[in-house]
């Protein structure tokens, strides 16, 4: 009865409530929303990395099995037993395997099974023409007409053609088998082809078998019994569709046998040979819509057992791995990555929603204090407080995951949307279903939002009226974290793990051996950066009221900032009201310049990284005509080559490129291998390369791929000293220190070239760390070494040209096909073509590279979103309570203007501070840890090094939103304030 | 006799409810006038029309000779910062100023520039110079109330409005917060219009008006008093 009373004295404080119950609510639904949109916005990408796999391997497997380029690939996972020698199986051994895989292996696929084939064949067998067929061969009779097997597959003749005669014996609607007489076959189009063999034809076929036979105990001897079998084609077979998935084996191959029935198989076959049987497959095509990036792993994990399970049974016997399950594992390979990389960026994301459902929790409870006090002094106990909070809590909860989880399919949709930071496709991909994890964390972040409602509950259950009057009065004081100097405590582990990572270069976060890399077992190292921000805000904001106090120090005596030094006081001596809204905003802050500076960071460095392996926007290999071409060997007619005489490649004039619509302007960059003849190394040096370039327009044209940290000096200077004289090379910092060389000194290049041997004398006029195409991502960095020198001196002095790149500016919306065909019409010589903005879209279209920018976006947008809602929350209802003091400062003589500008001032200054000390550390956390996220793996290569990029844009973002909150929050304000009346306010009680 | 306070037939109304019915009103400067009704009598809103933070709806309120009803929210606002000091039942002090920051903030509003000295010497004046950098939720009732009282007089005003003063206090607390009063309006020779319906507080004034659904029923002076033990 009581329980029941008490329920009910919750649901009418919630219903009296209903501006802090709305506020509450909305806090909690938005947790519930993110935290259930993440886990389907991360399973979404998870899936499109999934499908794009299987897509990438099935165009692989077409391209492979000459399948038309639309034919759809089925998931199929494949086993075969594939044996020679002795392990060849007899007939009895074959049944025993099937029943095996059909009662071991295929109900515990993990997926439903939709098509089983079986394919079996014998070892190869000569194929003679026999007596009766002899008359149409007037050749030597001991010249066989091809080897071929013996096989069948199952359902094959659903998917044949008959071309002429019948289907052998055995066959449905053929003749049935018999003990004796001719064995019948079927043979393929390809096969009657290559041997004129038609229906109706007999052939003998022959295969000599040894058996090894132990004569006692130290030796064996060979026992050769040659088979010999007449057989009777009784018709030409083709495949009604070559593309058909149903084709495990292609029907090209498969057409070089000798097909027949599997009774013909086990009563004729079977008997006649002890061990013939050298292939079996069993493909079974699994519903592959059920595969879902959430039971992958299940299903890769019960291959590999199957697998081990096979191999157990029979050596010969196994999945695979070239087909679905390969594909699988690097899906999960991938996933491993993007669902590290999610933990790592989600992380903060929880951190702040978190945070934003206590500072709402807590500003709801503040509320109720006195109402609480007054509870327990008129005989309410602790227990009943708890319980009234529980009730309320629980409803709350509950109503949040009804709004929030629905709500949570837009959120989710949006995010996966994103193409990179902050922007997303025109056409959002809709997330329609969540996974089990998102219902989970729904319910977790409701049970959070409700226990983060019932923690200040119970700290105010505790107190009587009395006591409520006490607790005030140490309002004033430090919030508990500080007293027990928690930030200190936390900021110390942060300082050595720091010191460590930067000791050790790297988090190893998009390391190859990505099994290695576990958030979970090494949290605090993936963490790093946010509980270092953790750990700093709550020690700037310790200092935050005392910054507060000197600014009024500052002012006090100027008497028209009265309003601004009563505002800054009062922030000075009340950390613990707005200690919540401050760390939110140095937080959000933080994290989200920290967040949108690694995306700018990563953007840039894709853009850095394809740039300096393309040189320019588009990079054409082009060859010359030689005066030797290539010419096939042996055939007759063929003027004789002249081999003494040296190779010579004739170019059309590079000029001509002008010509091709779409290009702005270009330049030769020629790549010759070269061995450098310096004392220390007397030529012994290999692996280094020469970059002939037109210096001006190259410079030009890859300003985007030379960076200012490339050199010591600004790139442009550097390539610029290519021109103070014709010889000049640029050469490798690294091989310039090592080998003791000076600027100024000679340095000799022998041409590595076999079309153009020599040395060529330069002068080394610059150094450089990094250069474009010839230090690019894909260069071996770590070996040979790499000079850059004027291609018209390079080329003079070898007395010919060479194949060279041209790097070419060109126009954004130009077609790179257009323009290789329209140099190609030009006469020039294109090998191949190279587009950077190609390349750059495919990249940013990778989807763990969305899913990376999508979860940074998220972050961006939740936090952003959150700590302005959290804002105004918080300073609505500070208003609120500082209404008592309005009055009571208007009753004291302040002005409606200077009361307004007190207001303003605190919100402002709040504002002002928490966003600049979060910005602040979120600069630093960027220059300290981005550098460090680097490290060799799939999405992001080593060179160029990563160069902390701040997304200052952005960042004004989530200035103008909290202005905009701000500006908000005044109005509302200065709107409350003109209709306060000091008189009613002060009636209100005590301030 | 100069008149402090004089009010002619001021009414207020708040939506339907009228808080005053044509309050006319004289009170001459020095005096201790105790104001006394039931609650909802209209005592506190009579001295929030007389305070200048309310206005009345109709009726002329003049202090010391100004018609404040008149005067622009600014005019008042000055008004207030230089002539009218408030003590509120509930002590409506700020309690993140310590007592002398609270005596001292009337002083800053108004642009004071030696602020100090009077600081200090009203809180003296209270006994509570030993409590000055003492925070008001550190400190009694009876406390809190002579610094609301210290901080009233700081900007030193010729009307001193106590709503209620004692009425949060306990009877030991109250008489010396009444001693203390007697003493100021004695002393500095300030008005001083105080609302209460405790006897005990009512017996310390001058003169008593008692109020009944907005309207004064029983004239001044019923028991005029010059001075206190």
């Amino acid at each position: 009865m009581r329980l029941i009373s008490l329920t009910l004295l919750a649901l009418r404080r919630l219903a009296n409530q209903r501006a802090l119950t709305a506020c509450l609510l909305l806090g909690m639904t938005v947790a519930v929303a993110i935290a259930s949109a993440i886990p389907a916005f991360v399973s979404s990408a998870q899936n499109r990395v999934l499908r794009r796999e299987l897509a990438d391997r099935a165009a692989g497997q077409i391209r492979l099995s000459g399948l038309a380029a639309n034919t759809r690939l089925p998931l199929s996972l494949k086993f075969s037993y594939l044996g020679f020698g002795r392990s060849l199986l007899n007939f009895d051994e074959t049944r025993d395997l099937d029943a095996y895989m059909a009662e071991q292996i295929a109900p515990r696929l993990g997926l439903p099974v939709v098509r089983t084939v079986r394919y079996m064949s014998t070892d190869l067998w000569t194929v003679l023409p026999a007596n009766e067929t002899w008359r149409r061969y007037p050749v030597d009779d001991s010249q066989p007409l091809g080897y071929a097997s013996l096989d069948f597959m199952t359902d094959l003749l659903d998917h044949i053609d008959l071309d002429a005669g019948r289907l052998p014996a055995g066959f449905p609607g053929a003749p049935p088998v018999t003990d004796d007489g001719d064995i019948e076959v079927m043979v393929g189009r390809g096969f009657s082809a290559k041997t004129g063999i038609q229906a109706g034809d007999a052939i003998s076929l022959t295969r000599t078998e040894t058996t090894i036979v132990p004569s006692d105990l130290k030796t064996s001897r060979e026992i050769q019994r040659v088979n010999n079998i007449i057989a009777r084609v009784t018709g030409v077979w083709a495949p009604k569709n070559r593309n058909d998935t149903y084709w495990i084996i292609r029907p090209d191959v498969l057409e070089k046998d000798l097909t027949l029935s599997p009774e013909t198989m086990g009563r004729r076959i079977g008997p006649l040979v002890e061990r013939q049987f050298s292939l079996m497959i069993w493909a079974y095509e699994v519903n592959d819509k059920l595969l879902t990036a959430e039971n992958v792993g299940d299903i890769v994990d019960r291959a590999n057992a199957l697998n081990a399970e096979a191999f157990e049974k029979n050596e010969q016997l196994s999945l695979n791995q070239f087909e679905i399950i390969s594909a699988l594992r690097s899906f999960l390979r991938q996933s491993q990555e993007l669902t590290l990389l999610m933990a790592l960026f989600c992380a903060p994301i929880f951190a702040v929603v978190l945070s934003f459902v206590v500072l709402v929790a807590g500003m709801v409870v503040r509320q109720q204090e006195g109402e609480l006090a007054i509870l327990r002094s008129r005989g309410a106990s602790p227990l009943d407080i708890f319980y009234m909070y529980a009730a309320q809590g629980v409803l709350l909860a509950l109503i949040a995951v009804l709004i929030g989880v629905p709500f949570s399919f837009g959120v989710a949709s949006l995010l996966a949307s994103a193409i990179t930071f902050l922007q997303f496709a025109p056409q959002p991909e809709w997330v329609t279903t969540l996974p089990p994890l998102s219902l989970r964390l729904a319910v977790a972040a409701a049970v959070l939002g409700a226990a983060a409602t019932l923690l200040p509950a119970l700290g105010a259950a505790r107190r009587t009226i009395l006591g409520f009057g006490a607790e005030r009065a140490r309002s004033a004081g430090r919030p508990l974290w500080q007293r027990a100097w928690l930030d200190v405590l936390l900021l110390i582990p942060c300082a050595y793990a720091t010191w460590q990572l930067r000791q050790a270069g790297s988090l190893v976060v998009f390391g190859t051996d990505v099994s290695q890399a576990d958030p979970f077992r090494d949290p605090i190292r993936y963490l790093l950066p946010i509980l270092t921000l953790t750990a700093a805000g709550l020690l700037a904001s310790r200092f935050v009221p005392r910054l507060f106090g000197l600014l009024a120090a500052l002012i006090s005596r100027i008497q028209p900032l009265t309003p601004i030094f009563l505002a800054l006081r009062d922030l000075a001596r009340s950390p613990k009201d707005y200690a919540g809204a401050l760390l939110l905003l140095i937080f959000t802050l933080g994290i989200a310049a920290y967040g949108a500076s690694l995306a700018r960071t990563l953007d840039q460095h894709l853009i850095d990284t394809i740039y300096l392996d393309n040189g320019g926007d588009l990079r054409l290999i082009e060859t010359g005509i030689s005066n030797k071409p290539e010419r096939p060997l042996g055939v007759p007619g063929q003027a004789p080559v002249d081999e003494t005489e040296p190779e010579y490649m004739f170019f059309e004039p590079p000029e001509g490129h002008l010509e091709i619509a779409g290009i702005k302007r270009y330049a030769r960059a020629g790549r010759i291998p070269v061995r450098a003849r310096t004392a220390a190394n007397r030529g012994s040096m290999d692996k280094s390369m020469l970059l002939a370039i037109d210096r001006e327009e190259f410079s030009r044209i890859a300003a985007k791929g030379m960076r200012d940290d490339y050199s010591y000096a600004p790139m442009g200077q550097i390539v610029n000293h290519l021109s103070t004289r014709p010889d000049a090379v640029l050469v490798e910092r690294r091989f310039f220190a090592v080998n003791g060389l000076s600027i100024g000194g000679k340095l000799v290049l022998a041409s590595g070239d076999f079309r153009a041997p020599g040395l060529i004398t330069y002068t080394i006029a610059d150094l450089f760390d990094i250069f474009p195409i010839v230090a690019g991502s894909d260069a071996p960095f770590d070996q040979g070494n790499f000079f850059v020198a004027n291609a018209t001196y390079t080329f003079e002095s070898l007395g010919k040209e060479l194949p060279y790149d041209v790097v070419a500016e060109t126009d954004p919306g130009a077609s790179v096909e257009k323009i290789v065909q329209d140099a190609q019409e030009l006469g020039f010589i294109v090998i191949n073509a190279y587009d950077a903005r190609s390349r750059l879209l495919a990249e940013q279209q990778r989807p763990e590279r969305q899913g990376l920018f999508g979860a940074l976006t998220a972050g961006f947008l939740f936090m952003t979103a959150l700590t302005v809602l959290g804002f105004a929350i918080y300073a609505l209802l500070s208003f609120r309570r500082r209404a008592i003091e309005l009055g009571v400062l208007r009753a004291l003589g302040l002005s409606e203007a200077q009361t307004s500008i007190y207001v303003v001032g605190i919100q402002g200054a709040l504002t002002l501070v928490g966003a600049l000390v979060g910005t602040s550390l979120g600069v630093a956390l960027s220059y300290i840890y981005v550098p460090a996220m680097q490290a060799t793996g799939k999405l992001i290569t080593l060179v160029p090094p990563f160069l902390t990029r701040m997304a200052w844009d952005n960042v004004a973002l989530i200035y103008l939103a909290l202005a905009t909150a701000l500006g908000f929050v005044i109005a509302a304000s200065l709107g409350f304030l003109r209709r306060l009346r000091a008189f009613e306010a002060i009636k209100l009680g005590a301030v | 006799m100069t008149i402090a306070v004089e009010t002619r037939a001021i009414e207020r109304a708040y939506g339907t409810v009228r808080a005053l019915r044509g309050v006319t009103l004289s009170v001459p400067e020095g005096l201790w006038l105790g104001v006394k009704g039931r609650s909802g009598s209209g005592k506190t809103t009579l001295l929030n029309c007389i305070g200048g933070i309310d206005r009345p709806t109709s009726g002329t309120v003049a202090c010391f000779g100004r018609d404040i009803v008149r005067m622009t929210d600014l005019e008042l606002t000055r008004w207030r910062r230089s002539e009218v000091g408030f003590v509120f039942q509930a002590f409506a002090l700020m309690p993140t100023l310590s007592a002398y920051e609270n005596v001292e903030l009337p002083m800053r509003i108004a642009g004071t520039r030696s602020r100090r000295g009077r600081a200090m010497e009203c809180l003296d004046l209270v006994g509570l110079t030993k409590w000055a950098d003492h925070r008001p939720p550190e400190m009694s009732g009876g406390q809190q109330q002579r610094v609301a009282i210290a901080r009233a007089l700081s900007n030193r005003p010729k009307l001193l409005l106590a709503d209620e003063p004692t009425g949060e206090l306990d009877t030991t607390t109250s008489r010396d917060i009444l001693a203390l009063l007697r003493q100021i309006v004695t002393a500095e020779g300030i008005t001083l219009l105080m609302s209460s319906h405790d006897p005990l507080a009512l017996s310390y004034c001058d003169s008593i008006v008692e109020m009944r659904d907005g309207e004064i029923v029983s004239g001044l002076p019923i028991r005029p008093r010059a001075t206190d033990s």
